[in-house]
C-alpha cells in the first residue's frame, strides 16, 4: 500500500515538473487533454520520463488510451507490480 | 522597388537585454566577455566567451511555446517578441501570407550533442522524446518562430557562417522590396554553449588572452590574438515603408542597400577582394558616395588576418573619405551567426543615442590599419549613414547600408 502511494506521488510530481503544472491541478480526476492542456507530443515525452524514472517499459498503445492523471498512476503502479512478480 | 524600413529591434545580448542597457554598454565600452571554467575543464585552448546574464525564456514564453526550442531558437524567439513590442506590433497582425520570418543561424551543436549522447547512453533512440528532432535542426529558430508568431509567408533559416544574420536581413529586404512580403521578422541567433564553440576553438582562432577577459577582444589592435566567441539573439522588424506608414509606425531607419559577394578563394582566410566588391556594390545600390558614409561598423573580429584584410579593403574603397570605423566586437565578442543582425541594431542604437562606440582595447592600432579613422574613445556624434560589414568562412560577404531616421 505504501509502495503504491509512493508511485502515485512520484507520478504526480513528475507531471508537475515536466509540464510546469500547479500541484493543485494534478489530482487523480484531472483530464490530461482538457484540463491539463497536454497533447500527443507531450504524451511521447511523458512515456520517456516515466520509463526513465521507474526503469520500466510502458506500452505506448496503452498509454495513448489513458485520459486522466489517476489512470496513469494506476497503469504505472500496475506495470511495476507486474514487473516485480 | 519598395523602400524598406526597420521599425523594431529586439535583443538578447551579452551587453544587455533592453535597448537602453545595450546602448549604455556601447557608449561606456562595457564588455560582456568572461572566462568560462567549464571550457578550462574541457581542455579548450581558450576559455573566453560572451555571457548572457539574466535570461529567463519562461518569463516570455509558455511551456508549449518553448517546446522544440534549443538555445539559439530561444534567444531568437525572445528577441523577436521584444522587437514586436518595440515596433508596436501584435502577433495577430502577423497571421497572414504577407508576413514572414527569416533567421540567420549556422549551428545547433548542443541539441545535436545531447541527442547523440542520449542515444549512446540508452543504446536506443526511444528516450529522445518528441522534440529532439526539431531542436537539432538548423532551421529550428525559424520554424519555431513562425509557429510562435503565426506568420504565413517566408519561413526559413539562412546559413552563411558569420555573415548569416546580415544575409538574412538582406534577403528579407529583397522580398519586401519586390513586394513578395510586406513584413519580415528577421535577424540572427548564436548558441553560446561549449559544444557550439569547440570546433572553432580547435582551429586556434580564439584569443588566448590570459589577463582581464574584458581586454581579450581587440579588433584592429597590433597585439590582437584572435576572436572571442559570443552569441545571443538579435531580431528586427523589417517592413515596407508603405506598410509602416499605413499603420503609423515609428521608422528607425531605411535599409538603403544590401550587397553580397564571395571570395571564391579560401575556406577560412579572407581574400579581401570579395569584401571590396561587396562594399562598393552596397554603396552603389544605396546610391551613396563614399564621402556620404559617416560610420562603418566593421566586421573586424580580432583575428590577425581578418582585421588586416578588412582594413586594406576599407582603405581602398573609401580612400580619402575616411568615415569613422569601429568594431563593436571589442565589447560583445564575436556573435558569429547573429553578428550581422546585432551590429545593425547596435549601430542604430548609436545613431539614436547620438554617439559612435569606440573600438574597445584599441590603444595601439595595427600599422596595417593606417589610413582608417579608427574610433578610440566614444565619439559624440549622430551617424546617419552607416555601412555594416559581415564576412564569413568560405569567403561569404554581406554589406548593409542604413540611413538612420531621427
Amino acid at each position: 500500500m505504501t509502495y503504491a502511494v509512493d508511485v502515485h506521488a512520484t507520478v504526480q510530481r513528475l507531471l508537475i515538473e515536466l509540464f510546469e503544472l500547479a500541484p493543485t491541478e494534478v489530482v487523480p480526476a484531472a483530464r490530461l487533454k482538457e484540463e491539463l492542456d497536454l497533447d500527443s507530443l507531450d504524451g511521447v515525452n511523458l512515456v520517456v520520463a516515466l520509463e526513465k524514472r521507474f526503469a520500466l517499459l510502458l506500452e505506448e498503445e496503452t498509454m495513448k488510451k489513458l485520459r486522466t492523471v489517476g489512470e496513469i498512476q494506476d497503469y504505472v503502479a500496475a506495470s511495476l507490480a507486474s514487473q516485480a512478480s | 522597388m519598395e523602400p524598406v524600413v526597420i521599425t523594431g529591434i529586439g535583443l538578447v545580448s551579452c551587453l544587455g537585454h533592453s535597448l537602453q542597457t545595450v546602448a549604455a554598454a556601447l557608449r561606456e565600452g562595457r564588455s560582456g566577455v568572461i572566462r568560462d571554467p567549464e571550457r578550462v575543464a574541457l581542455g579548450f585552448r581558450s576559455p573566453l566567451t560572451g555571457k548572457i546574464s539574466g535570461f529567463d525564456p519562461a518569463a516570455s514564453l509558455s511551456r508549449k511555446e518553448r517546446r522544440g526550442m534549443g538555445e539559439g531558437a530561444l534567444y531568437g524567439a525572445v528577441a523577436a517578441l521584444r522587437a514586436l513590442e518595440d515596433a508596436s506590433l501584435s502577433r495577430a497582425a502577423l497571421r497572414r501570407p504577407e508576413a514572414g520570418v527569416i533567421v540567420g543561424n549556422d549551428s545547433v551543436a548542443e541539441a545535436t550533442r545531447q541527442a547523440v549522447d542520449e542515444t549512446r547512453r540508452a543504446g536506443s533512440t526511444r528516450t529522445l522524446g518528441s522534440f529532439a528532432v526539431v531542436e537539432s535542426m538548423n532551421s529550428s529558430p525559424s520554424m519555431c518562430l513562425s509557429v510562435l508568431l503565426g506568420t504565413q509567408g517566408a519561413c526559413w533559416t539562412l546559413s552563411a557562417a558569420c555573415a548569416s544574420g546580415a544575409h538574412a536581413i538582406g534577403q528579407a529586404a529583397m522580398l519586401i522590396a519586390t513586394r513578395q512580403q510586406e513584413l519580415v521578422i528577421v535577424g540572427g541567433v548564436q548558441e553560446i554553449n561549449w559544444a557550439g564553440a569547440c570546433a572553432f576553438d580547435g582551429l586556434g582562432a580564439f584569443s588566448t588572452h590570459e589577463g582581464d577577459p574584458a581586454e581579450a577582444s581587440r579588433p584592429f589592435a597590433r597585439d590582437r590574438d584572435g576572436l572571442v566567441p559570443s552569441g545571443g539573439g538579435a531580431m528586427l522588424v523589417l517592413e515596407s515603408q508603405r506598410h509602416a506608414r499605413a499603420r503609423g509606425a515609428r521608422m528607425r531607419a531605411i535599409l538603403r542597400g544590401y550587397a553580397f559577394s564571395s571570395d571564391g578563394d579560401h575556406l577560412t582566410t579572407p581574400h579581401g577582394e570579395g569584401a571590396r566588391r561587396c562594399m562598393r556594390s552596397a554603396l552603389q545600390r544605396a546610391e551613396l558616395l563614399c564621402s556620404e558614409v559617416e560610420y562603418v561598423n566593421a566586421h573586424a573580429t580580432g583575428t590577425p588576418a581578418g582585421d588586416a584584410a578588412e582594413a586594406a579593403a576599407l582603405c581602398d574603397v573609401f580612400g580619402e573619405s575616411r568615415p569613422a570605423v569601429s568594431s563593436t566586437k571589442g565589447m560583445s565578442g564575436h556573435e558569429c551567426w547573429m553578428a550581422g543582425a546585432s551590429e545593425v541594431a547596435y549601430s542604430l542604437l548609436m545613431a539614436e543615442s547620438g554617439f559612435i562606440a569606440a573600438n574597445r582595447n584599441l590603444t595601439d592600432p595595427d600599422p596595417a590599419c593606417r589610413g582608417l579613422d579608427l574610433v578610440t574613445t566614444t565619439r559624440a556624434t549622430r551617424p546617419r549613414t552607416i555601412l555594416s560589414n559581415s564576412f564569413g568562412f568560405g569567403g561569404t560577404n554581406a554589406c548593409l547600408v542604413l540611413e538612420a531616421l531621427s
